[in-house]
């Protein structure tokens, strides 16, 4: 449609650049913005070890933390060492008998068998050996402590630990000589008194 | 957008044209896996997100440095964490409706970067590419082609052309996941994959669906599948780049997830996120040609008089 008014010719030429304008600048926004997340994914190809440092770290992070962009892909990169796996909350009674609890909470729900990826994940990692990571598990610790006396499922005098049934697949070659697929390992962890740290029992 | 996009080789790469629809596809695809997943979470969402299950928000906070985005700090009881849920999986079907689509991402996003951070040790390898493809689903053309609106009304707009910098960046997003992957098992420092041990030793762990001596027995055998998926794994996304090969890439990772997704326990949703990021792949003549190959299946509406 023309307008005849010359006043609203020159409106709606002004408005059409000022439209051309806005549509250039959102065009360059974009290519800036799909340029530096490209080259940051690409980059993220390479091993750590000689990865360019596009930016600086601080910024870097924040961008991947803010973005959800954070490239760490290595799906069983490393070999699944366990043929089984397997928690619960052991609770020994002051005449020393032991009676157990599932160790998920709220609720104190079993291990789930057959094994789902996310409680294996979450228990593993946990007592994983990453520093960072120890800090869940204490608050895990605490939660559990909280949660036993709170719902009375552990009398005074009484102990308790988390107990992690590891099945460690043996060496291929130790399969082959006589058919036995793992070997089992029995840890306890305790937490310790008067302290938010845990520890393994001996 | 002008047929040549300015701003030179980056202009010509991420503002070249690309057909509505494809971006609509995703759009479903990504929010229909998402709610899945969602689906999947939900007998663990007390355990894993609420106040009540295994370490409160206070801890996960200083487990990240930048939980101060996490949508618990609003809804970290056991209630308000289902409420949470219902909020996400009713967005997630706004989202697949194409209804206010702009808003659904952006708590699909919020979502998926919320609960990383909240419960960082009981993620899967799925959960990360949620989380990437939700930050580029929030950024990228969401369009008005394939929404509810329209087809409640039957008036399907004509399919228009919109920059493709979204769909560059998911069609990177997904070779990067492959060519990390590979070069992490290449390279790492136990030599499993390097000696071809990877194989037995995996179907007799507790990832396996039926963990036997029988694959300790055939390890010499294994070695070779040990080899193939790793070639696989490097082919996939070259083979989903070049365009004239990129529906043997397709099928290709159809097989190779699949046969993971049987061998494996637990691992189903991996097979299903990876097959909806391949839609980043497709093209408006790819769609034009699936079109034409389902009506003419379709059979022929009777005329009643």
């Amino acid at each position: 449609m023309t307008s005849s008014n010359p006043a609203g010719g020159e409106k709606s030429q002004e408005q059409s650049q000022r439209r051309s304008a806005l549509s250039s600048l959102r065009n360059l926004l974009i290519v800036i913005f799909a340029l530096c997340h490209g080259i940051k994914l690409l980059a993220a190809i390479l091993p750590e070890r000689i990865r360019p440092d596009l930016l600086p770290f601080g910024v870097a992070h924040a961008y991947e933390k803010l973005t959800g962009s954070h490239q760490n892909w290595g799906m069983f990169a490393t070999i699944p060492s366990h043929h089984d796996y397997h928690v619960r909350i052991v609770i020994t009674g002051t005449d020393g008998r032991e009676r157990v609890l599932g160790p998920l909470l709220p609720g104190f729900q079993p291990y789930p068998v057959p094994e789902q990826a996310r409680t294996y994940f979450l228990f593993e990692r946990m007592i994983g050996e990453a520093p960072n990571q120890r800090l869940l598990l204490n608050a895990y610790f605490r939660r559990l402590d909280e949660a036993l006396r709170a719902e009375k499922r552990i009398a005074p005098g009484e102990s308790w630990c988390l107990e992690v049934q590891s099945d460690f697949t043996r060496h291929l070659v130790h399969i082959q000589r006589d058919g036995r697929l793992f070997q089992r390992s029995i840890q306890r962890y305790t937490p310790a008194p008067a302290s938010s740290q845990f520890r393994v029992a001996p | 957008m002008n047929s040549v996009p300015p701003f030179g080789l980056p202009g010509r790469i991420f503002l070249r044209t690309e057909d509505v629809r494809v971006y609509a596809l995703m759009r479903i695809g990504f929010a229909g896996v998402a709610l899945y997943n969602l689906i999947l979470m939900v007998p663990f969402r007390h355990t894993l997100f609420s106040d009540a299950g295994m370490f409160d928000i206070d801890t996960a906070v200083e487990h990240s440095e930048m939980a101060s985005v996490a949508l618990f700090h609003w809804f970290h009881t056991p209630g308000q964490v289902t409420l949470l849920m219902g909020i996400v999986a009713l967005s997630m079907l706004l989202l697949m409706a194409g209804i206010l689509p702009r808003l659904a991402a952006c708590i699909v996003f919020f979502w998926h970067l919320s609960y990383v951070e909240r419960a960082p040790v009981g993620l899967t390898g799925w959960d990360m590419v949620l989380r990437a493809f939700s930050f580029l689903i929030l950024v990228s053309p969401l369009g008005s082609a394939w929404n509810l609106r329209a087809w409640w009304r039957r008036a399907w707009p004509p399919p228009v052309q919109v920059a493709r910098y979204g769909l560059v960046l998911m069609r990177l997003q997904v070779i990067v996941i492959y060519l990390q992957t590979a070069l992490a098992k290449m390279f790492d420092v136990n030599p499993y994959w390097r000696d071809g041990e990877f194989l037995p030793y995996y179907l007799m762990s507790h990832n396996a669906r039926w963990p036997h001596a029988w694959a300790a027995e055939n390890a010499d055998l294994l070695m070779l599948g040990t080899y193939v998926a790793l070639v696989i794994e490097c082919a996939i996304p070259l083979l989903l780049c070049i365009r004239r090969t990129r529906l043997w890439g397709a099928l290709l990772g159809l097989f190779f997830h699949s046969l993971i997704a049987v061998v494996s326990r637990n691992l189903e949703p991996f097979l299903v996120v990876m097959m909806m990021s391949y839609l980043a792949f497709l093209n408006g003549r790819d769609l034009n040609r699936l079109h034409q190959w389902f009506t003419a299946r379709r059979p022929p509406r009777r005329l009643v008089s």
